[in-house]
């Protein structure tokens, strides 16, 4: 293990420091909790939380998306564990506006079963909760049983719709369902080039081959579509967009946004030649891009590997994705 | 040993605490075959901090230890395990919540309940290669036992064999809940991660009132 660490066993935490301090104008500890952060300006009086949570590892996922527009409190679990229930409690109440809480994160069984205990905690205290879950991997289940797809990249759309519509004003129920709306019309597939070591593991969790990928993989490595000889991006690209197009399934005339998010170790440059060929398809296809995010958005520390992922915009999810919205951590957005 | 008071519980808590992290590598290679790899760690935070919370629990009642402990279990080390972990013990513990002692009788409707309150968490059935496929044979395994008049010792060594039985047919199982329902075919042939965690604890379990 080749890491920039002390203690792995400190390293969450540490991270956790590091961040407050350059970042304290933006963020502040939630009480009662050392792994739950909220923004420094909260609770918002009158405005319907948004509580979201996870294991460590992916940042700017979680934190970085906590700010004006976007999210108001996070709770941070061990790298590639849940946070705990107590911390996702004290995370639910500091934001609490009075408003009630919209609990939005990604659909893996441990963030399931403990924000499920947290947020009955918060009802016990008079708290209204409701959860929404992201599940935008077109390769962990099929779409007829969604509900068991895991998130990825495809998250932060869930957090950018829900969090202008949240900031404008809406109620709980009316954030839920931009929420729900765009989790349930965002689609993502990704591959993987080279594993992460968890620090306190110090080990990688699954190995490739040099010369391999795998098409498909989740950003903790769990198992994709297929492992294979690596291939020239645009061959990559074709098959994750095959994917993608055919499960939404998006069509000619359709308007999208699109996020092509790199995993920690891939370069730029290789993301926007992700980007390129993403393109071609979508002109293609007769897909128009309103808005094309390219960066990390997503990672899973020193992993090397990209996803798509696309956002099919209707109704309201095109003003609400162009809404201000601020946090130092997104590598880009629009001013 | 016949039965286990307060003091019995945390005696055997302890050596779990002490025993379970030798077998963090093991778990964590386990779970990286079906999971992410975390379960090692998991357990060895856990099993710290029950340990760790031990001290304050004297004095408490069998079941409020249990389901405390599991509290801290989760608190330290919260994850899928975590968080089913923690449910089991609050199960278990909440069924013999007023009782100064257990005995063999309590050991099959704690483990049921044990069950009961997993399944309602997680949504997992049996056969799904989770830890209710260790539980609920274990459960029936130790009723037999109360029927034959069996002693503790004997009871507990009967609970780990079907407890290894148990985990065994766990290999032949597709995961569907976690991490492991994404591997969806391919999960067949490894054994249950969290059932293997089980089957150990059980072990030490069965050593702890044989050696008492």
């Amino acid at each position: 293990m080749k890491k920039l660490i002390n203690d792995p066993m400190a390293f969450v935490d540490e991270t956790i420091e590091g961040i407050l301090l350059a970042r304290p104008d933006h963020l502040k500890r939630c009480e009662g909790s050392e792994r739950a952060l909220m923004r420094a300006d909260g609770p918002v009086e009158g405005k319907v939380a948004i509580v979201t949570g996870g294991g460590s590892g992916h940042i700017p996922v979680f934190l970085g998306y906590v700010g004006p527009g976007l999210l108001d409190a996070v709770s941070i679990g061990n790298v590639f564990s849940s946070p705990s229930p107590d911390d996702m409690l004290a995370a639910t109440r500091a934001a609490h506006g009075g408003a009630g809480v919209l609990h939005l994160y990604g659909n893996y069984s441990g963030d399931v079963m403990n924000f499920g205990m947290a947020a009955e905690m918060a009802e016990m205290e008079d708290i209204e909760v409701t959860t929404v879950l992201a599940r935008d991997d077109v390769v962990s289940a099929p779409v007829a049983e969604m509900d068991r797809r895991r998130a990825v990249a495809g998250l932060f759309f869930a957090y950018k719709i829900a969090g202008a519509h949240a900031e404008e004003g809406a109620d709980l129920a009316a954030v839920a369902a931009a929420a729900e709306h765009a989790a349930v019309n965002t689609r993502s597939m990704g591959v993987a080039l080279t594993p992460c070591t968890i620090p306190a593991a110090g080990e990688p969790t699954f190995t490739l081959g040099e010369d391999e990928m795998e098409l498909g993989m989740g950003i903790h490595g769990e198992p994709g579509l297929r492992r294979t000889h690596i291939m020239p991006v645009d061959d990559v690209v074709d098959e994750i967009m095959e994917n993608v197009l055919g499960d939404l399934p998006f069509a000619s005339g359709d308007e999208v946004a699109v996020l092509v998010n790199g995993l920690g170790a891939t370069p730029p440059e290789e993301l926007f030649l992700m980007y390129r060929r993403t393109k071609v398809i979508l002109d293609e296809a007769g897909i128009s891009v309103h808005r094309a995010f390219v960066g990390e958005y997503a990672t899973s520390m020193e992993m090397a590997g990209a996803s798509v992922s696309l956002l099919k915009l209707e109704g309201d999810l095109k003003r609400l994705l162009d809404a201000p919205a601020y946090s130092p951590f997104l590598p880009q957005w629009p001013r | 040993m016949e039965k286990l008071t307060g003091a019995d519980i945390i005696a055997f808590l302890r050596m779990l605490a002490e025993e379970m992290p030798g077998h963090r590598d093991e778990l964590r290679d386990l779970d990286a075959r079906m999971g992410d790899g975390d379960l090692g760690i998991t357990v060895s935070i856990g099993m710290k901090a029950i340990g760790d919370g031990l001290a304050d629990l004297e004095g408490e009642t069998p079941g409020t230890i249990l389901a405390r402990s599991g509290m801290s279990f989760n608190r330290e080390a919260a994850s899928t395990f975590g968080a089913i972990f923690a449910t089991a013990l609050m199960g278990a513990g909440k069924t013999v919540r007023d009782q100064e002692e257990i005995t063999l009788a309590d050991l099959p409707p704690m483990l049921e309940a044990a069950a009961s309150d997993v399944s309602a968490r997680g949504g997992a059935k049996p056969g799904e290669k989770t830890i209710l496929d260790v539980l609920l044979p274990m459960a029936e395994a130790l009723k037999g036992e109360v029927g034959a008049g069996s002693s503790l010792p004997d009871a507990a060594r009967r609970a780990h064999e079907a407890c290894v039985e148990a985990l065994e047919l766990t290999k032949q199982m597709e995961a569907r809940h976690g991490r492991g329902g994404w591997l969806k075919e391919k999960s067949i042939g490894q054994p249950d991660p969290g059932s293997t965690a089980i089957c150990m604890m059980v072990e030490c379990f069965a050593r702890f009132v044989a050696q008492s």
